[in-house]
């Protein structure tokens, strides 16, 4: 058939071509954003890491998540130090920590980060330029990226932490997205003053460097045999997995957004077989009239799924732009790192033909009723 | 002997039986049909509600698969044809429904190109081939309609430009003129007649409209699942006319001369072609619808013309009446139509009708 018939009466029900893309565009338009979470989910309980240059993280046996992290004997860090193949270990502090305005009074909480002034451990090199400034004590660099709550606040002005003033001597772009309100970067010394003097003794993680052309793996397995029991090494990709891991399938926020898409999908797919069975039904006759000119029955199948697939890629096209709007605004408005990268654009376009192709198969069945004696 | 050359049989229905349903319900709807349509026929067949004109329709038609019996469509048996094949046949088909059935979303000129699709025309000579159509229904103006802008009687008429397009050899049309008025329907039918007479085509059509039998070759006469009589009315029309032109059925009244043309048989003879032949015994007499044929009698050894005998003329009366050889070979001098009526018809038809006997035995006196 050269005649693009579904397309012809997709423009004659105007209404109910309407209603399909509609409700198929509102359910694209779920995934999008179910989706959107998760992946700025995924990259955004790693962001710390993220942001960190390491081969290997030692990490305490107890550890859960980062914001969770129990810490561990400092001492390990000089163990792993003197490990053959390892090029530099350090140490890295956080805890969570209490922000004051110290002109507008607003306050807040966020992460506090810390790692010696000497140790450029961070990728951007803008954080690795200013830690020399956090060499006196209670000097912080600040996210810019911190929530409104910070209120404003310039470099060199006060901040009070942990009920301490403390100078703004710099500032960085991290956002803290769904993890907290922002975050601070200070010196292990300062650290220590603004957390209790015991934290001396600790650290949270042991940021490994390999040495060039080591064997990341290998060393990994030195440092096992070396260290002792209470501390675990893992990779960088490791690490990072098992933070997305711990987010996305044990904590409810993650599995919420598993299954909205899963709602999200299934009602697609279910509108879409309600109008598209509709369709089918209303022109059995015309279908039947195909059937006695002599078309096939697969060019009548045809049809039908044309007519899916019309409906769902006209849906997909508005889906596509509300959510690229949405997601600027939601990033905007909370610093989520939510962004319409083209394996998305992509995977939804694919959940969008998988949902026409139910539909169409279950809406098929009605065609074969079609039936041309019935026409006489 | 005389060759005869009778027009192709486009559908040949033997036997033909049909049931609906299964177990308690099964019911028959058709026993024992038979029927022949021949090529550049319009048979319209009547009957009463559920006498199963539908069904046989259907049938003929290959949108329901024949149970038992045979039906050949152009020598193509229809019997255990599978579903694809049914398809395909069902493409050398006009179907003409009673509610129109063209697809709603496509205009007139798209609707009659869903059938030129599946046809082996270029697609460059689509859109040409549908507006003519639809310019031969007289929709030349309303190409880019839809359906539901368009009258019932025009909508009627899109789908038989849709039906007709593909000059397919069969038409089926079940009730065709019901939803049209008078001129409509006159319309419709003119072009079926022009078809099946331009084209050759047989054309069926269901019908209880009695404005549109005049068109018909033959009427068909359905009851209780059996055709119960199929009058060729057109031939015999024909016939008669020819018969009028005669001297010896001149006296005759319209129902003694229909009778008698009820009777006769059309035969066909190429030119050259001897009809009968001096000294064989007679069988048959003989009227000249058209052509040209000479008469000659052997005398001595020659074979001299004695008459040219041209449309209305006769023969062949000589030798029933006495039954006697012929007395002379008739020849086809170009391809000649003629109506046959055998032996005891000929001799009841003159028995029953005294002027007749007089006519004839005034020609027999005047032949000598
Ligand atoms: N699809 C069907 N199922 C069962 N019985 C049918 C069906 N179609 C027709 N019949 C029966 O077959 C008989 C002949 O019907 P039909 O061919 O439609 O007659 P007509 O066209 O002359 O009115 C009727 O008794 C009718 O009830
Ligand atoms: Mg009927």
């Amino acid at each position: 058939m050269r005649t693009p018939l579904a397309w012809y009466n997709s423009i004659e029900q105007p209404r109910r071509t309407a209603a399909a893309v509609g409700g198929m565009s509102f359910a694209l338009l779920l995934i999008f954003m179910q989706a959107g979470f998760l992946g700025a989910a995924r990259t955004n309980v790693a962001v710390i890491y993220l942001a960190l240059d390491f081969d290997l993280v030692i990490h305490s046996r107890a550890y859960l998540t980062l914001p969770r992290s129990e810490p561990f004997d400092r001492l390990r860090l000089n163990q792993a130090a003197v490990v053959p193949g390892v090029a530099r270990v350090t140490r890295f502090l956080t805890d969570s920590f209490g922000w004051r305005n110290a002109a507008s009074g607003d306050s807040a909480g966020g992460f506090m980060l810390a790692v010696p002034a000497d140790a450029p451990v961070f990728l951007d090199p803008e954080i690795n330029r200013q830690l020399a400034a956090v060499r006196p004590t209670l000097t912080a660099l600040v996210d810019r990226k911190s929530r409104p709550g910070y209120g404003p606040w310039r470099v060199g002005d006060k901040a009070v932490l942990n009920g301490q003033p403390t100078l703004i001597a710099g500032s960085y772009e991290l956002g803290m997205g769904l993890l907290t309100e922002g975050s601070v970067i200070v010196s292990d010394e300062t650290y220590e003053r603004l957390q209790g003097p015991w934290h001396g003794r600790i650290a949270n993680l042991g940021l490994v460097k390999v040495a060039p052309g080591a064997d990341v793996a290998a060393v990994a397995d030195a440092l096992r045999a070396k260290l002792p029991q209470d501390v675990v090494v893992a990779t960088r990709a490791d690490i990072i997995r098992r933070e997305q891991n711990y987010f996305i399938n044990v904590k409810p926020v993650g599995i919420m957004f598993q299954v909205g898409m899963v709602v999200a999908f299934a009602a697609g797919a279910a509108i879409l077989y309600q109008i598209l069975a509709s369709e089918m039904n209303n022109r059995l006759g015309e279908f039947a009239t195909l059937k006695a000119l002599g078309y096939p029955a697969s060019a009548i199948y045809g049809i039908g799924i044309q007519q899916g697939l019309i409906y769902a890629l006209l849906a997909y096209g508005p889906a596509l732009l509300l959510a690229a709007g949405f997601y600027r605004v939601a990033r905007e408005l909370s610093g989520f790192p939510l962004h319409l990268d083209l394996g998305r654009a992509g995977f939804v376009l694919g959940l969008a033909l998988v949902m026409c192709a139910i539909a169409a198969v279950l809406s098929l069945w009605k065609i074969r009723r079609a039936d041309p004696a019935s026409l006489f | 002997m005389s060759s005869p050359v009778p027009r192709e049989t486009a559908i040949a229905v033997a036997d033909v039986d049909h049931h609906y349903g299964a177990g308690e319900a099964r019911k028959q709807a058709l026993f024992g049909n038979r029927l022949d349509v021949r090529a550049g026929e319009i048979v319209i067949m009547t009957g009463p509600s559920g006498s199963g004109k539908t069904t046989l329709l259907t049938l003929i038609g290959t949108l329901r698969s024949v149970q038992a019996g045979s039906i050949r469509l152009f020598g193509t048996e229809l019997a255990g044809l599978s579903p694809a094949e049914q398809v395909r046949m069902r493409r050398q088909i006009g179907f003409i429904f009673q509610a129109h059935n063209l697809l709603e979303a496509l205009t007139a000129r798209q609707n009659v190109k869903l059938a030129l699709e599946l046809s082996d025309t270029p697609p460059a000579e689509h859109d040409r081939r549908a507006d003519a159509m639809l310019e031969a229904v007289g929709l030349g103006h309303r190409l880019h309609y839809k359906p539901r802008h368009l009258s019932v009687g025009q909508r009627q008429r899109v789908a038989i430009a849709r039906a007709l397009v593909n000059r397919p050899r069969i038409v089926l049309a079940d009730e065709p003129t019901a939803a049209l008025d008078q001129e409509s329907g006159a319309n419709v039918v003119a072009l079926l007649r022009r078809l099946a007479d331009d084209q050759g085509a047989a054309v069926m059509i269901v019908t209880h409209d009695n404005r549109i039998l005049g068109v018909a070759d033959r009427i068909v006469n359905m009851v209780d699942g059996r055709v119960v009589s199929d009058i060729r009315i057109r031939e015999t029309m024909l016939i008669c006319a020819i018969l009028k032109q005669c001297d010896v059925f001149k006296e005759m009244s319209p129902s003694d001369l229909t009778d008698v043309a009820q009777k006769m048989a059309e035969e066909r003879f190429p030119a050259g072609a001897a009809i009968i032949r001096q000294g064989e015994s007679g069988e048959k007499f003989y009227v000249i619808a058209a052509g040209r044929a000479e008469v000659r009698r052997t005398a001595e050894g020659s074979a001299p013309a004695v008459a040219i005998l041209g449309a209305g003329g006769f023969f062949g009366e000589v030798a029933l009446l006495r039954d006697q050889p012929r007395n002379a070979t008739v020849v086809a001098l170009e391809p000649v139509v003629a109506y046959t009526l055998a032996k005891a018809d000929f001799l009841g038809a003159l028995r029953t009708h005294k002027s007749f006997e007089d006519q004839i035995s005034a020609q027999l006196f005047h032949r000598g």
